[in-house]
């Protein structure tokens, strides 16, 4: 097991391990549950917003490496959660992490445009470009922005309200 | 009821209906629709991955199911084998094909809590997922035009669907909550049922099985004991 110390140097290096894909830390992303150790090794719990989120591997490996660089040859142990990640799970500073790069988290009644704060927005599909991501698109300033997705709190835009016609 | 047999069928269902719907990717329907089944599709791999651990196939297990198995040794309902051209056919089947799932990924839940813990969230998804594919057939139902091409792809495929609960004791309650929840919204959705709900045996390997392997990467870990981690 690892001196209290370098314990606690382990814990600050894990909490500063980033998504992949947005500059936050998983920590206040809510994705870091817990790190904990015993007799054989560091445990990591992690809880992704998606099943299917392909940055899975990669913050795998991340904390490795942080790990394996306040004491290498460490064994870690990363365990995924499955339970649903919540936008609750999310920090304050996450928040404001998540907002500077034009992601929202609010419930679908709240949405605000990260850009200028209007409500008057929409709803584009329910899937983004990542499938942690719905698209909206501000009605006031014209700017797209994303929405996290939580399988908690689904918001669905009906088709429907395309139209069609048959192409021969 | 074989708990382990039931979720490694579904896992290679949704496996394989993520590598046959994820070419509409590409193949122009809308913008945000080929984002949709960029999204589904990956989600679908996801959640065979989920199965295939709470069936307790390890890493080293899976990749030995799914790239050295033989295609003879391949099950996979005819429904799952998405079509390459033509969408009213994709949502038919993705619509008949996801309420199996989800009916039968409800039966395992059932069976313990531990169970219920591990594949809610691949319940939720699919619950989502067939939210989507509803949205789409009440859409092509607009159009009278299209109305016969959509009417006429759910007739074609629960003509297809008779092997989607495989036969056995295990599926029987399943595919007869199965066939009376579909049969009730398909006649709601306002389509006309001309084909019958009946079940029919799976088939071993095939075509379509031998070709998919073939299109299939393989990405290996630098020890070479799995495909799936590229990091």
């Amino acid at each position: 097991m690892l001196r209290d110390d370098d314990f606690t140097r382990l814990l600050e290096a894990v909490a500063q391990v980033e998504d992949p894909e947005v500059p936050v830390t998983l920590k206040d992303l809510g994705v870091l549950q817990s790190v904990t150790q015993s007799e054989q090794g560091v445990h990591v719990l992690l809880r992704a917003t998606k099943i299917g989120c392909p940055g899975k591997t990669r913050m795998v490996k991340d904390i490795e490496t942080v790990c394996a660089n306040i004491s290498a040859g460490i064994q870690v142990n990363v365990e995924w959660d499955l339970s649903p990640w919540k936008p609750d799970d999310v920090s304050e500073m996450g928040r404001i992490a998540l907002r500077d790069f034009g992601i929202v988290l609010n419930a679908p009644a709240e949405i605000k445009c990260p850009y200028c704060s209007s409500r008057n927005t929409e709803m584009l599909s329910d899937y983004g470009g990542s499938i942690c991501k719905a698209p909206f698109r501000c009605a006031s300033c014209g700017s797209m922005f994303d929405r996290l997705r939580s399988v908690e709190n689904v918001q669905t835009v009906s088709v429907v309200k395309k139209s069609l016609k048959k192409v021969d | 009821m074989n708990i382990q047999a039931i979720a490694i069928a579904l896992a290679d269902d949704l496996f394989v209906q993520c590598q046959t719907l994820s070419p509409w990717t590409v193949n122009y329907v809308d913008l945000e629709e080929s984002l949709a089944v960029g999204s589904i599709s990956q989600e679908l791999l996801a959640q065979g991955g989920v199965l295939y651990e709470f069936a307790g196939l390890a890493y080293a297990d899976r990749d030995k199911h799914i790239f050295q198995r033989s295609a003879a040794d391949w099950h996979v309902s005819s429904l799952s084998f998405v079509s390459v051209d033509h969408w009213p056919d994709v949502v038919a089947s993705a619509f008949l094909t996801t309420h199996a799932s989800r009916i039968i990924v409800e039966a395992l839940m059932q069976t313990s809590e531990s169970a219920r813990e591990q594949l809610s969230l691949v319940w939720r998804e699919q619950v989502h997922h067939l939210t989507h594919w509803r949205q789409w057939i009440s859409l092509l139902l607009v159009n009278p035009e299209i109305q016969i091409e959509i009417t006429t792809a759910i007739n074609r495929a629960i003509q297809k669907s008779g092997d989607l609960l495989p036969l056995g004791d295990d599926y029987d309650l399943l595919h007869q909550r199965w066939a009376e929840e579909v049969r009730t919204e398909i006649i709601g959705l306002g389509v006309s049922l001309t084909a019958d709900l009946e079940r029919s045996s799976r088939v071993s390997g095939g075509p379509s099985v031998e070709r998919m392997i073939k299109n299939l990467r393989v990405a290996r870990d630098p020890d070479g004991q799995s495909s799936y981690s590229i990091y």
